[in-house]
């Protein structure tokens, strides 16, 4: 049983810490996210606990963390679900060739830059139990990943949703998402088959017949809860509920096959129906809670797992160093040649790839899957968390100082994506 | 093929195309690659020697080498935790199989307020992996090692224990 009282605290603790850093990370001119992130660093042992052990240990006890990580990795089930209820494939098919070259590019460069890292780095920082294939492979979805959400919050705080950037910005970072989370998919399916008596091939079969049932099967059902919205103007408790078990079934089913609980919902969200209005009113209804307490339990869990301490000597610091530096030259560098070579002016380009180079939340949810699998090792996922912030934290002023221009012209401009799923889903970051 | 598509054809081939033939030779080539041996996870410490409970250092040994171990391996840099009524932790180093740690017992409870060292050698053929070593109290000339074994316990069914 749970100790109501310290759980309790907790989530006092955690959502008025997150609030106040939340809000003064606004007011210098960061998306709340951003803040929230911070604070659950600072929760953790590597401020709180660096600085008062004994208040760390009472608010925080070992005993305790399981039901605060129940608590959250509910709240990522739904988040997850949200973010891909926000996808929309079609939006990269407006794009045209830029947005693809664009988009694989942003995938492929960082990936390949921290596959040849993790040449580097595997005999330093990860152990005989972990195959260099899945290390690699870790590495590079884990860098190439962009966060979708904080992306679009930062794209709708500056108005440039509307724009020919903001556009060609949440179109990449939707294909990167689907991307990265197939290739993590595949990373989990191997290492933990390296653990199981089931075969490799069972469980991709497994995997690949379900895909297949929801985008080909449960895709045409899920249409009767648009039509159900659109003549009644809205879903019945019931409707609302089957919505949740069908979340929760597809995250079961994808847990059982070998995966995780996150593609179920990522995948459940991802085959709902993209009508404006009805995304809008799932939206409605699941974000509040989501992002005011459960969002702040996970980035307080992530920072209880975040230990800056592991990252000790100056060796240690030069591998933190490197993976910032290759995951922003591949991002962002990579981002904005392939967007330049396709007919994009340099200043708009480089705005481009500074905003695929945006990793937030979604490189947090990745980089806890990759501890849980024992993919990477503590002080690595401290040095990712670092590099996650870092990258998400330079995107605000490197915008502001690259497209100034742009951001004075988006400003005036009316916008008229009210139809773009991201706009919604800037509430959910 | 019309210029633009030729052209969109030529940059796909030359940024993705050709990085991820990259990727296959960097997979392969990190296949070779050595990895430190896994020690991470929680070990059962047993002492099969006696040592001297009648200093407060040698107490705490004693108790050190009874307890439960929690490592936390990011490569060679390792972070330990004594389980119990210990709660002491301490960081080490792997070097090829030999393990090397000093917990100082300052923060705990007990009265030592020397320097107790963990050197041990980890059996990478056995499964569960085993460890024998032995601990010793710093400026304690007649202060006697204790030797101790360790099994490592069963990991988590997520596939790793971190």
């Amino acid at each position: 049983m749970p100790n109501l009282f310290i759980l309790t605290l907790q989530l006092a603790v955690v959502l008025a810490v997150c609030r106040v850093v939340g809000e003064l990370f606004r007011r210098i001119h960061q998306p709340r996210v951003v803040g929230e992130m911070f604070a659950g660093i600072m929760l953790g042992p590597s401020l709180l606990g660096w600085l008062a052990p004994g208040v760390e240990a009472y608010l925080f006890p070992p005993s305790s963390l399981g039901f605060l990580n129940a608590l959250s990795q509910v709240g990522i089930i739904v988040f997850m679900f949200l973010v891909g209820l926000g996808i929309n494939p079609k939006e990269l098919k407006k794009q045209g060739h830029a947005a693809v070259l664009t988009s694989h590019v942003s995938i492929t460069a960082p990936f390949v830059l921290a596959a040849f890292l993790a040449l580097y780095l595997y005999p330093r920082l990860s152990d005989d139990s972990v195959s260099f294939s899945s290390f690699a492979l870790f590495m590079g979805a884990a860098m190439s990943i962009t966060a979708f959400p904080v992306l679009a919050r930062i794209l709708a705080e500056r108005n440039m949703l509307g724009s020919r950037l903001g556009t060609v910005a949440i179109a990449c970072a939707a294909v990167d998402d689907v991307t990265g989370w197939c290739i993590l998919a595949y990373i989990v399916v191997l290492i933990r088959a390296e653990h199981s008596s089931t075969s490799i091939w069972m469980t991709v079969g497994g995997i690949a017949v379900f895909a297949l049932a929801m985008i080909h099967g449960v895709r045409r059902l899920l249409r009767g809860f648009e039509r159900v919205y659109r003549e009644k103007g809205g879903l019945s408790e019931n409707l609302m509920a089957l919505m949740v078990l069908l979340v929760l079934a597809s995250s079961l089913l994808t847990e059982y096959l070998g995966i995780h609980l996150l593609f179920g919902a990522f995948l459940m969200g991802a085959i709902m129906p993209k009508e404006h209005r009805f995304v809008r009113y799932i939206l409605d209804r699941f974000e509040t809670i989501t992002v005011t307490l459960l969002l702040p339990l996970f980035f307080a869990f992530t920072g209880l797992r975040t230990n800056i301490g592991l990252v000790k000597g100056p060796q240690m610091w030069l591998y933190c160093g490197l993976i910032i530096l290759v995951a922003a030259v591949g991002k962002l560098g990579g981002s904005t040649l392939a967007s330049w070579l396709s007919g994009m002016p340099i200043r708009e380009a480089a705005g481009l790839g500074t905003l695929m180079n945006t990793r937030g939340l979604m490189e947090l949810v990745i980089l806890n899957i990759g501890l849980d699998i024992g993919v990477i090792s503590p002080a690595l996922f401290s040095m990712m968390v670092v590099m996650a912030l870092f990258t998400t934290f330079m995107t605000t002023p490197l915008l502001r100082m690259i497209c100034a221009k742009e951001l004075d012209a988006s400003s005036e401009m009316i916008l008229s994506k009210a139809g773009n799923a991201a706009v919604e889903l800037s509430d959910v970051a | 093929m019309s210029h633009t598509n030729r052209n969109f054809l030529i940059a796909y081939i030359l940024l993705v195309g050709i990085p991820l033939v990259a990727l296959v030779g960097i997979l392969r080539a990190g296949r070779s690659l050595p990895a430190p041996i896994s020690i991470d996870g929680v070990w059962k410490l047993e002492a099969v020697s006696q040592g001297p409970p009648a200093q407060p250092c040698g107490k705490f040994a004693a108790d050190l080498s009874n307890s439960s171990l929690s490592i936390s391996q990011s490569g060679k840099s390792l972070a330990l935790a004594f389980g119990n009524a210990l709660k002491s932790s301490s960081s080490g180093w792997l070097e090829g199989t030999s393990l090397n740690a000093s917990v100082s017992p300052a923060d705990t409870a007990s009265a030592c307020d020397g320097e107790v060292m963990i050197t041990s050698v980890v059996d990478p053929k056995t499964e569960p992996r085993s460890l024998e070593g032995s601990i010793t109290i710093k400026d304690c000339a007649s202060c006697r090692p204790i030797l101790f074994h360790a099994v490592r316990q069963a990991r988590h069914s997520t596939g790793g224990t971190r």
